[in-house]
């Protein structure tokens, strides 16, 4: 059990780390209960019924053994692309996404368990081979891409976005060069803007500013630059692989190769992506370019957030809780809930917690001595850091409101049983830690 | 083992990478809670505490003897709030055509304002004086139309129709480019303001303070449980008393009502406007009424003769002859004329070189009074070509000619008043003696606004420079107090030697009793003294004037000066005069109320109506 000494007395980390939890979780709890305090809601009983049941899940899941766990993550694999593709078909919609069972009492999103799942699993496939051989990387990337399909297909952007952040920092773990990691990143993100650009021009036919005009030719070539620049760089890189042996040439060939795939691919793009989420984009980038108040959502976050000030307004006393105008206040935008009430103390209080518990989690990464432990905690505290940081940056007008929960914080029974879920398998990694 | 440190140096690296992430978020968060949290408060309380103006009742307006003017009509103004608007378009096109059914209101002057004020919780005022079945229709419905609400106001109503429109003026919403003047002096958006005369010049006192109404309200406009609203009351405009008769008001707009001109009555000590009338004139009341407004208020603006134009403040003409005494005066106060002495003026005409300029009449001589009395241009040709400019020019601006009479109403108008320095500038000539020449008659390139030759009048009846007054006292609405009384101003502290004054005043008088003006005694048995003049212009008739004091009879106190401006009337003594004798009558009570206005309609050829009912 990793411990560090303060004072007189010694800490576990694990420990600190369930306590930060159940601490988050609780202001998450008071701060539903906030948004209600007005009108008898009830949603923050159901919060607290379902912290009960994550405390017991943790704890239950803490006594098992962790290589049983490992054993059976195969299953629970399948278990699970089983109700990611029953969900398609017995799914409720919500929001546009099919992405839940409905049980009347408990509404169930098996997109959340799923994370577990897929850490789990690929922890297994990375242990069975050595660590950065291609057929590794190449298994990696199917799972991923398994995932990220069904998903798509409910559609759940932000969900993707998670799975996505989390295989990278697999193949970051996976000593893979950097170069290649920043091939995957260019690849997508190149992919994304072209995109983003030309539904720019489509959305805003009329409203476009005149020197945008010119994208219109522009995205008609794309595709012809595209195709173009892919027979470029492989005619060049086939005549000069053996006389000219520059590394920078070779970056910059792959680049061309990159982009030109980006390009062509990116018109197949609408496969997962909804107007919606380009539209989100485009409200980061140019927030006053909507017509039709789009950028209402991120508007009134920066109104609550700064309206807060120092101290808050008092639990309960938020005037853009209570008047309504904060959307989606108990889930995507509880913190900019709590800046209002609790001012910028507030959220120094709720950052300081997170930065412990992230910082428990890594102390134990760091104090562990077999990879796949690493590698599975790697995965979880990747899983909490992608939800934490869109989250987060989304409501701060960094990144584009994409629909991604808070831990512990946003009001959601599937999510904080995930959550729990996690706690549990690193409770019990950390007592297995004498076995092999 | 070098895997295994390759790996805690990746780790080192995702915990830069963590550390840079929170401090990113620490940074941001002080900037939005910290350093600009002012500007999200204010668009926070934008969000919930919506603003509802409440218009006090305008301060009311009552003449000398204590009349209503005007009356406050409680009316009702239909606003928008965009934001309240439904989000979907359709339902809110379908909204906005029953709202512009409704209410008659255009349907793309709607969608315009929807359009540009998506995110502006203002309210815009969109129809103007609903009527009852509009408020009662509005009541019913008002959970449909959330995004519509009401303001009452005062509508003004002026009692005096046209008759006193240019002294009032009127009342309207204030317009963007108002409101960007007013913004600082705590002018809301949305309120009513005077356009023009008394409502404009005293508009601060007359329009009190606005009120509000805070409604706190949640994102669908309903009331937020256990928030009160909030009221900052509103205070009532001051009533204003003039020293204005509504019954002569009334009378002498009689006489220019389908005339070009103007008509100044004021006493001749204290320089209390009792009349003042430019024709011709427009009717205010019908700007008040949405459904005619537009029209009438187009009517006004394209007629050719200029109805909002004030020509008793604003319209510049040359004095002619009215001029003259003016003249004479600066001979004998710089002492360079014996007034008695008798001058040849028998050849008729006057010359310098080549330079001849003609009388229409021929007089075999002149003294000063005789001169005076026959209006003899030959006489004042040679006293101005003797005196010269400078004596005409400082004599002038002793009496206020070349300055703003400073009645108290907006956008009055300064003459011309020519000397070396002006030519050379305006027109690139030097000053020639033949201009000192036409200057003597009032002609020439000299031009000033009636209320000015009033207030040169005003000198010769009383002796001191007076300034015009229409307001003089301010009263509280609620305790029916005075609040403030207005004293008599005076331009200057110029007093003329009294010797020199009571031989223009012989002057004048003999003007009536038997000289250019004597056509008065036919009209009227109340000695006056006065001069006739006729401004010539380059075509057509030249506008009459006729300018006056009196009676005589009796002391200062009770002494009117008129002053009647008619435009293309040829002499003075064709309209001028007698529509001033008529008056004479009138204030001395030798004419009724209805004779006057019965003669004025004679000679205008117009209709003689029943007598009005006066409230």
């Amino acid at each position: 059990m990793k411990t560090f000494k303060l004072g007189y007395y010694t800490y576990s980390y694990s420990k600190i780390l369930f306590f930060c939890s159940i601490l988050l979780s609780l202001i998450g709890v008071l701060f539903i209960y906030s948004t209600e305090a007005a009108n008898q809601g009830y949603h923050y009983l159901v919060q607290l019924e379902h912290l009960a049941l994550g405390i017991f899940v943790a704890f239950i899941i803490s006594k098992f053994r962790f290589d049983l766990i490992m054993r059976f993550s195969p299953l629970l694999f399948l278990l699970g692309i089983i109700f990611l593709i029953g969900i398609l078909v017995f799914g409720t919609t919500v929001h546009g996404s099919k992405s839940w069972f409905d049980f009347g009492f408990f509404r169930y999103q098996p997109s959340e368990t799923m994370k577990i799942f897929y850490i789990l699993f690929s922890a297994y496939i990375a242990r069975s081979y050595s660590k950065s051989s291609i057929v590794n990387i190449g298994l990696l990337t199917l799972i991923l891409l398994l995932c990220v399909g069904l998903v798509g297909l409910q559609p759940d952007f932000g969900t993707i976005l998670v799975f996505i952040i989390i295989f990278l920092l697999f193949l970051f773990i996976l000593n893979i060069q950097f170069l290649y990691i920043f091939y995957a990143f260019f690849f997508f993100m190149n992919l994304l803007t072209l995109r983003i650009i030309v539904f720019y021009h489509t959305m805003s036919n009329n409203i476009i500013p005149s020197f945008f005009k010119f994208l219109n030719q522009y995205t008609i070539y794309l595709f012809f630059f595209g195709v173009l620049s892919l027979f470029f760089s492989f005619f060049v890189s086939f005549f000069v692989r053996d006389k000219m042996k520059i590394k920078y040439f070779k970056i910059l060939l792959v680049l061309l190769s990159l982009f030109a795939f980006s390009s062509i691919s990116f018109f197949y793009l609408d496969i997962f992506f909804k107007n919606y989420h380009y539209q989100r984009f485009l409200n980061v980038v140019i927030p006053n370019l909507d017509q039709e108040d789009k950028g209402y959502n991120l508007r009134q976050s920066y109104i609550s957030i700064g309206n807060g000030h120092l101290f808050g307004l008092g639990l309960t006393k938020g005037t853009q809780n209570r008047g309504n105008f904060l959307p989606s206040e108990k889930t995507d935008f509880i913190l900019a809930l709590i800046a209002e009430e609790w001012g910028f103390l507030g959220i120094i209080f709720i950052l300081l917690l997170f930065f412990i518990w992230f910082l428990c989690l890594f102390k134990m990464i760091e104090s562990t001595s077999v990879f796949l432990k690493t590698f599975i905690l790697v995965g979880f505290w990747g899983l909490f850091f992608a939800h934490f940081f869109f989250n987060i940056l989304s409501i701060v007008g960094f990144l584009p409101v994409i629909g991604i929960p808070l831990p512990f914080l946003s009001y959601g029974g599937s999510s904080l049983l995930t959550y729990f879920m996690a706690l549990g398998i690193i409770l019990s990694i950390e007592q297995s830690e004498n076995l092999p | 083992m070098k895997q295994y440190n390759a790996l805690s140096y990746r780790l080192k690296l995702i915990s830069y990478l963590f550390y840079s992430v929170f401090f990113l978020i620490v940074i941001r968060f002080f900037f939005l809670q910290i350093f600009s949290w002012e500007k999200y408060r204010s668009l926070a309380e934008g969000n919930t505490r919506q603003k509802y103006l409440i218009i006090p009742p305008r301060g009311v307006i009552y003449d000398r003897n204590g009349k209503k003017m005007t009356i406050n009509k409680n009316s009702y103004s239909l606003n928008i709030i965009v934001p309240f608007l439904p989000k979907d378009s359709k339902i809110k096109i379908q909204k906005l055509k029953q709202v512009s059914e409704y209410f008659r209101v255009n349907l793309n002057f709607l969608k315009q304002i929807a359009k540009k004020n998506s995110k502006n919780y203002r309210q815009i005022p969109i129809q103007e004086m609903l009527n009852e079945k509009e408020l009662l229709f509005l009541s019913e419905h008002e959970d449909e139309f959330r995004f519509l609400n009401i303001t009452e106001y005062s509508g003004r109503y002026y009692l005096l129709d046209s008759a006193a429109a240019h002294v009032l003026g009127y009342v309207g919403l204030i317009n963007s480019r108002e409101y960007k003047k007013l913004k600082s002096k705590g002018y809301p958006a949305n309120t009513y303001i005077g356009k023009s005369g008394l409502e404009r010049y005293y508009d601060s006192i007359l329009r009190g303070k606005e009120g509000y109404i805070y409604r706190i309200v949640n994102a669908l406009g309903e009331p937020i449980k256990n928030l009160k609203d909030e009221i900052l009351r509103p205070i009532a405009g001051k009533n204003i008393i003039l020293s204005l008769d509504s019954n002569l008001q009334e009378v002498v707009y009689e006489a220019m009502r389908n005339r070009q001109g103007s008509i100044i009555v004021s006493k001749a000590d204290t320089g209390e406007i009792l009349a003042l009338v430019s024709g011709p004139s427009f009717n205010p009341n019908q700007f008040l009424n949405p459904e005619i407004r537009d029209l009438s208020f187009d009517k006004v603006v394209q007629d050719k003769r200029n109805p909002f134009l004030n020509r008793a403040i604003q319209g510049t003409y040359a004095p002619g002859s009215t001029f003259k005494p003016v003249v004479a005066l600066a001979a004998l106060e710089d002492n360079l004329v014996d007034p008695y002495k008798e001058e040849d003026t028998s050849k008729g005409y006057f010359q310098i070189n080549r330079q001849i300029w003609r009388n229409s009449s021929k007089h075999a001589s002149a003294n000063m009074i005789t001169a005076l009395r026959d209006s003899n241009n030959v006489y004042f040709y040679q006293l101005g070509y003797r005196i010269g400019l400078s004596s005409i020019v400082a004599r002038s601006k002793f009496l206020g000619i070349d300055q703003l009479s400073h009645i108290d109403l907006p956008s009055e108008n300064q003459g011309i008043f020519p000397n070396m320095d002006w030519k050379e500038q305006q027109l690139k000539k030097p000053w020639v003696d033949g201009d000192t020449v036409n200057l003597a008659i009032g002609q020439g390139f000299l031009s000033f606004t009636p209320i000015n030759l009033h207030r040169v009048y005003s000198f010769f009846a009383s002796g001191r420079l007076v300034n015009p007054r229409i307001v003089w006292k301010v009263q509280n609405p609620y305790s029916k107090n005075i609040e403030k009384v207005f004293t008599p101003q005076f331009q200057s502290d110029y007093v003329a030697n009294n010797e020199n004054l009571k031989i223009i005043r012989e002057g004048l008088k003999e003007c009536v009793e038997s000289g250019t003006a004597r056509y008065h005694n036919a009209i009227s048995p109340v000695p006056i003294a006065g001069k006739t003049g006729s401004a010539q212009r380059g075509g057509g008739l030249a506008h009459g004037w006729f300018a006056s004091y009196g009676p005589l009879n009796k002391p200062l106190k009770s002494q009117y000066v008129i002053t009647v401006l008619a435009e293309s009337t040829d002499w003075g003594s064709r309209y001028a005069l007698p529509v001033s004798s008529v008056l004479y009558n009138y204030l001395e009570g030798i004419f009724s109320k209805q004779q006057a206005i019965n003669y004025f309609r004679s000679i205008n050829h117009l209709p003689k109506n029943e007598e009005k009912d006066n409230q």
